[in-house]
């Protein structure tokens, strides 16, 4: 949007230690790849920003500042924005540049308390945007950073409402199929793996496939203008062929190779990623039963 | 993918499996061209997990995706190679669990298993937890075909990575043998139930191709016993606890009939003999709760089959060995407690599967125990206890029931081991229907005939006869009885007429074909003493006896075999003493009781006048003249009495005339009782009814009073025995009679020419009183008659020329012996 | 004048090799005609040799059989007889009691004629001057004839005289001849002297070999009384078979000799007359 017209100034975002610290793949606009700086609640936030001007013609400004924002965009009806942080440095007072100048910014340990997220409907981003000031048109160059929130899985273990002992279910049709669908527990962190069993009490369907898959679930807005979105993340196929009564069909499922994302409740009052876990049974009339049930994930903190 | 449908026709099945093979071959050489270039191993197992796509196929044959399957395998072998050589043990594990991350099962556990198994023959890798994880995840696979060739890989690649040893202080990632035995029974019980099942998928409509695929699939679960069977250091304990019962419940429970006569067989033919004899009970057991169709007696067939061919097998000393470590009681006896329980819970297993049973446990105990003869008498006692309670069943079983009785025959390795047996064969044999009895019998004594086996004692001849009396008995044919038919000549009788009386009724060929292998029986008779040997044909004479009309049959053998004991004794100097000769005349009694009882029976008349003539003739031979001349007598008798038929008396009587002239022991010693003979036999040549006869038979006596014996080949001289050379050309004179007033002038001339060539005989011999100019009489006497038949319009001209070139053949012969012998110079020759 | 004279000598034995050779070239090249008689099964005997049913059974080269007579008691036989050729004549033997049997049968082949008649109503039997008469009035050149059961062929007077004697070896009733009872006399002397030999060699047990054998056979009893001389004193199994071209008749006469088949071969030529 600011680029429609030649700007007169280069805006350089350079963040300390950019070439050495950990960084996040992600799909960005028109699907290409873009790595983005992974930054940790709390961390600081650095670097330099230096400002050329072209041409050596000089360029005058009403001030020259860098904010962080964190913002929380939904795509409900056109793009709505919320900044649920917003830190701002000025670098530099009104005046006029005629040579490139580099300027130092620190943000000292900013409480990041969301992880970024680009859903369909949502994305939480954070960034840094250098913003030159003019009387025209201001100049303005943004950077992304990629946020991680991890959670020590020893004190969620510890809330009530999450238990993390095996979940055992039974599902049937009547008189046509009746499985128990079991599996270890129903919080997992993103490296984890799933494993679980299915076993056949009553078969009188002409199966043809089993699989598992994962579905995640973003809902954004409040009730009644909640928006719900599903994409099936992952497709895993868990059985071929027809089982017999009293047959266990052993489930494992990596989980660390797929793109996940924790589950968050409620960010901001903005939107919640939920995760389900799904049993699809296929009879070889292609009709499909399936059974979904919440999986929490976490991202756990690497060592 | 499509459902399994009926629909598929073979031609798109071809184009199908013609396409997976294009692709196959295709990612395989894309996968090895990623091997061989760095960092591009990702890739290679893409292409991998592309190729391994195909086996998802639903609709290919099982022949048709084994060919799939095995150009998958040789490309997954390719990757387990790369694999080896170029990948540390740590990036195993993490590669192990990077291709379970394949969407799709099948994909993802053949290349679990290819990285698995590579992972286990690295040295410390946790190879029990590998083969547990590998095998618990093929449960995923329920489908049947393809769940099998899984199955069958998992077996595959696994094959020298299982370990062998059993180890006391376990590592427990590694494993030892109870794992793999484990690992490899679970594998086989997963396996079968996938076969299994195959049964009952798809269209009932489809039933005889799928037992016809799962035929073509039975060896893939076969392997896994084959596998059981190859790991050293299992003994028969082991076996026997922790291996055969886990096998025979899978086989129980499935309750499938190919799947149990299948499985069963392989369990035979691949664990050791050892075990299964260490074994039998269980074996047993479980066969008794197989499906009711499972074939019982195939099974069991193979294994005593199996068993047999172990004993056989194994040298003496070697087998006295390995069944002695097996420390076991009589196994014949857990066989018969199995017969029990057969009995017992198998009420409708069909009699004659029954009787292939108790066949194959006949063998088997004939095997095991040659000496033991009560284990031979119970099984027939239980045959025949089994068979009064069938009774004698469908046509077919009575073959079963046969086959059962000649077992001795075929198994024993002396046949005469069958004389062992007590009364239960008997009474077996005895129940059967009489054609089987017969059959049986006729078997018996070809297997007898086949070995030359001698019987030598009286308790052999007596039992073997016993066992064989079906067919000497006098049996009324049912056949006839029940059509009412009294001649069953005009159907199927012997090729050949016999002389029979018109009332005596022609047997059928059937009876003919017995009662001559019956005959040839006798010549099994033997002993090395002569007397010995009479004694026991005496013994079997007993029993032929009661053949009523088929004694003659047999009793000419009879005879023949004694006159033949006759000259033995003879040969052995044994008719020299006035004691040996009194003994030797016992034989002769016999013989002369022999034919005097067909005589009772009125059968057979020139039957019984050869044998008096030729037992005549050995009584000559050993110099009891006067027992020959009785002979001679009788046959007279029989000559007298009962010959009717002109052409049997005409031709008995050449006979008798050569006899006589055999006997040349008659003349040295008793002249008198000889010419007696021949006068007689000269009367009864003069008796006979047509002309033509009366003439040759006259002519032939005259040789009777004219006997010359060759005393050496070499030196040309011959004693005459009898020189009577008047009565010779009495008889001559007498033929010339005779023929003369035949009427018809051609046989009248014919037989002169007979009486000529005759005269002729006695001419070279030097009869004085055949004189040239006797010979001139008789050549003119011919020349005339032939010029006065020639002029009688009446005679047959061609007939005549036939004739008349018989009497210039003559003639040129005694043109001819004018070379050699100077006295044919004076006969005048009427040739020209 | 004595026809023994006449007779052609005996081949020399060919090795048992050799015979095999000799057999299958018979059999290959040639149709033949099997002469074969006197088999008295089952009275005196209980088949004919194995060794002779497998050199005819499969040939298919027999043109013709000619039977003897003395057979037919023996339906199996009988029918083996006729399964060698489909052409099959018998004439009739003193002990097959069909009567309505032919009594002789005469046959030409290319030039030559071939009489069969079993032999008992020649008188006396086997006479070569009454077997001459009898091929006069058959006017034959060849007669075939048995009843003796002792192999024989010679020429006499120009005619060929073939005997196939028995192809059981059955027992005959008939005086044994001077030179088979002298076999036997030999072998009973040789088994008389061996048993006094053994009583000498008992004390000198350096053979051992030797005195194993002896051993066997003390199990037996040991007079003569028992002694097993069967083999020697039955006629030697034996058939003919006949190759006829032109004039020429080649005769291959069949024994069987301690078990091994032997082949002699005669050829018989008719000499053209005017």
């Amino acid at each position: 949007m600011s680029f429609i017209f030649k700007s007169p100034l280069d805006i350089e975002l350079r963040l300390d230690g950019e070439d050495s610290r950990e960084t996040v793949e992600q799909k960005g606009l028109k699907g290409r790849k873009e790595k983005l700086l992974l930054y940790k609640d709390g961390e600081t936030v650095k670097g330099q920003v230096t400002i050329r001007t072209r041409d050596n013609k000089r360029v005058e400004h009403t001030g020259i500042k860098i904010q962080l924002l964190g913002s929380i965009e939904t795509s409900n009806d056109g793009i709505v924005a919320d900044n649920f942080l917003s830190m701002a440095h000025e670098l530099a007072s009104p005046g006029e540049l005629r040579h490139p100048e580099t300027f130092a910014f620190e943000f000292r340990n900013v409480e990041k308390q969301y992880e970024s997220y680009r859903g369909i409907n949502i994305k939480l981003r954070y960034y840094l945007k250098v913003t030159v000031s003019r009387k025209s048109a201001d100049v303005i160059r943004e950077k992304e950073l990629w946020v991680y929130q991890y959670e020590d899985p020893h004190e969620q273990a510890e809330q009530p409402e999450t238990p993390t002992s095996s979940v055992k279910m039974d599902v049937g049709i009547e008189d046509c199929l009746h499985i128990e669908f079991e599996y270890s527990k129903n919080r997992y962190s993103l490296k984890d793996v799933i494993v679980g069993r299915i076993y056949f009490l009553l078969v009188r369907l002409k199966i043809k496939h089993m699989e598992l898959s994962l579905i995640r679930r973003e809902s954004s807005g409040s009730p009644p203008n909640q928006l719900n979105e599903s994409e099936t993340v992952v497709k895993f196929e868990i059985m071929d062929g027809a089982p017999v009564r009293g047959e266990t069909i052993p489930i494992r499922l990596f989980l660390g190779g797929f793109d996940l994302t924790p589950t968050y409740k409620d960010v901001n009052k903005k939107f919640s990623t939920r995760t389900f876990l799904s049993l699809v049974l296929i009879d070889e009339d292609a009709r499909r039963y399936f059974k979904q049930s919440e999986i929490i994930l976490y991202r756990e903190k690497n060592e | 993918m499509v459902g399994r449908n009926l629909s598929v026709s073979a031609r798109e099945q071809q184009k199908a499996l013609d396409d997976a093979l294009v692709t196959i071959r295709q990612q395989i050489s894309l996968m090895k061209k990623c091997l061989a270039t760095k960092n591009k191993f990702m890739d290679a197992l893409k292409h991998a997990s592309t190729f391994l796509n195909e086996l998802r196929t639903n609709v290919l044959s099982p022949k048709q995706y084994y060919e799939l399957y095995i150009m998958v395998f040789d490309g997954l072998e390719v990757l387990a190679q790369h694999l080896k050589t170029n990948h540390p043990n740590d990036h195993l594990a993490d590669l192990y669990e990077l291709v379970q991350y394949a969407g799709n099962i099948i994909p993802r556990l053949y290349l679990m298993i290819t990285v698995g198994t590579v992972y286990m023959s690295i040295p410390d890798s946790p190879v029990k937890e590998i083969m547990k994880d590998m095998m618990e995840m093929c449960r995923g696979v329920q489908h049947p075909i393809r769940g099998l060739f899984l199955r069958y890989y998992l077996s595959q690649r696994t094959k020298d990575l299982l370990p062998t040893e059993f180890k006391s202080n376990k590592d427990e990632s590694i494993g030892d043998l109870t794992d793999s035995i484990q690992f490899i029974i679970t594998n086989f019980v997963e396996m079968n139930k996938l076969w299994v099942r195959l049964q009952h998928q798809g269209h009932s409509s489809e039933r005889e191709k799928r037992v016809a695929e799962r035929k073509e699939l039975q060896i893939l679960v076969g392997s896994n016993l084959v596998r059981l069977s190859q790991l050293d250091n299992i003994d028969k304990t082991y076996y026997k606890e922790h291996i055969l019962p886990t096998l025979l419940e899978q086989i129980i429970q499935c309750r499938d009939v190919i799947a149990q006569e299948y499985l069963l067989d392989v369990i035979i033919q691949v664990f050791p003999d050892e075990f299964h004899l260490a074994t039998l009970e269980d074996f047993f057991n479980a066969t008794l709760n197989l499906n009711d169709q499972v074939s019982l007696k195939t099974i069991l067939m193979t294994l005593i089959g199996r068993l047999i061919d172990f004993k056989q097998r194994e040298s003496d000393t070697d087998f006295t060995e390995s069944f002695k470590s097996l420390n076991l009681e009589d196994i014949f006896d857990k066989f018969i407690d199995f017969i029990n329980k057969i009995n017992e819970l198998k009420p409708d297993l069909p009699s004659e599967d029954f009787c292939v049973i108790l066949e194959g446990i006949c063998k088997l105990s004939i095997a095991y125990y040659p000496e033991n003869f009560d284990n031979v008498n119970c099984i027939y006692k239980y045959a025949a206890d089994k068979f009064k309670e069938v009774g004698t069943g469908e046509s077919s079983s009575q073959e079963q029931w046969k086959s059962l009785l000649l077992i001795p025959m075929s198994s024993y390795s002396s046949i005469k081991s069958i004389l062992r047996l007590d009364s239960s064969y008997l009474e077996f044999l005895g129940l059967q229907k009489p054609s089987v009895r017969k059959s049986a019998s006729l078997d018996i004594i070809d297997c007898l005939l086949l070995n030359e086996v001698k019987l030598t004692t009286e308790e052999e001849v007596r039992k073997i006869l016993e066992i064989l009396k079906n067919l000497v008995t006098a049996e009324e044919d049912p056949t006839v009885k029940d059509l009412g038919l009294t001649s069953p000549s005009h159907s199927s009788s012997a090729i050949f007429g016999i002389d029979s009386s018109p009332d005596e009724k022609q047997d059928s060929l059937e009876v003919t074909l017995q009662q001559e292998k019956l005959a040839k029986f006798l010549h099994l008779i033997y002993n090395i003493d002569p007397y010995k040997h009479f004694g026991l044909l005496a013994e079997s004479k007993k029993y032929l006896s009661l053949g009523q009309n088929k004694i003659k049959y047999t009793y000419p053998t009879l005879v023949f075999i004694v006159l033949k004991l006759v000259r033995k004794l003879n040969l052995l100097k044994k008719v020299e003493t006035k004691e040996q000769r009194v003994q030797i005349s016992h034989l002769f009694q016999f013989v002369s009781g022999v034919i005097g009882e067909m005589g009772e029976l009125n059968i057979a008349p020139i039957l019984r006048l050869n044998l008096n003539l030729v037992t005549a003739q050995l009584a000559d031979e050993v110099s009891l003249v006067d027992v020959a001349y009785d002979f001679f007598i009788e046959s007279f008798l029989i000559y007298e009495q009962s010959l009717v038929d002109s052409r049997a008396q005409y031709q008995s009587l050449v006979i008798i005339i050569n006899k006589l002239i055999e006997s040349t022991k008659m003349i040295e010693f008793n002249v008198e009782n000889f010419n007696k003979l021949i006068t007689k036999c000269t009367l009864y040549g003069s008796k006979l009814l047509k002309k033509t006869d009366q003439c040759r038979a006259v002519y032939l006596a005259s040789h009777l009073w004219w006997i010359v014996k060759e005393i050496d080949d070499s030196s040309l001289s011959h004693i005459s025995l009898k020189k009577d050379e008047k009565r010779v050309l009495e008889c001559l004179q007498k033929a010339l009679r005779v023929a003369d007033n035949i009427l018809d002038a051609r046989a009248s001339l014919e037989l002169f020419i007979e009486i000529l060539n005759q005269s002729l005989y006695y001419f070279i011999h030097g009869n004085e009183m055949v004189t040239v100019k006797y010979l001139n009489g008789l050549i003119e006497l011919i020349d005339s008659n032939f010029t006065t038949a020639q002029k009688e319009s009446a005679t047959d001209r061609a007939a005549l020329e036939t004739t008349h070139k018989h009497f210039a053949r003559t003639l040129k012969y005694m043109n001819e012996q004018r070379a050699i012998d100077d006295r044919f110079k004076e006969i005048k020759l009427s040739i020209e | 004048m004595d026809p023994k004279i006449c007779a052609p000598p005996l081949a020399p034995p060919i090795s048992p090799k050799l015979t095999a050779v000799w057999v299958s070239v018979i059999f290959l090249s040639k149709m033949l005609i099997l002469a074969i008689g006197d088999l008295h099964i089952p009275e005196r005997a209980v088949d004919i040799p194995h060794k002779f049913k497998k050199l005819l059974q499969p040939s298919g080269r027999i043109e013709q059989v000619l039977c003897l007579g003395n057979v037919t008691n023996s339906q199996s036989t009988v029918e083996f007889l006729k399964s060698l050729s489909l052409d099959f004549q018998i004439v009739k033997g003193e002990f097959d009691r069909d009567l309505n049997l032919p009594l002789s049968l005469v046959f030409t082949y290319d030039k030559l004629r071939v009489g069969l008649v079993n032999g008992f109503q020649i008188v006396p039997k086997a006479d070569p001057l009454s077997l001459l008469a009898q091929a006069r009035l058959m006017d034959v050149d060849i007669l075939i004839y048995g009843s003796t059961h002792k192999v024989e062929a010679y020429t006499l007077d120009g005619r060929f005289f073939v005997n196939p004697g028995s192809a059981t070896g059955a027992f005959s009733s008939s005086n044994m001849d001077q030179e088979d009872l002298d076999t036997v006399e030999a072998f009973i002397e040789e088994h008389k002297v061996k048993d006094t030999k053994k009583e000498s060699t008992d004390a000198a047990p350096e053979e051992t070999e030797k005195k194993d054998q002896e051993e066997e056979k003390e199990e037996k009893p040991n007079d003569e009384n028992t002694l097993e001389i069967e083999e020697y004193m039955d006629p030697v199994p034996s058939f003919c078979l006949l190759d006829i071209q032109g004039s020429v008749c080649t005769l291959y006469l069949y024994t069987l000799i301690d078990g091994d088949v032997k082949v002699d071969k005669i050829t018989y030529r008719k000499e053209e007359q005017e």
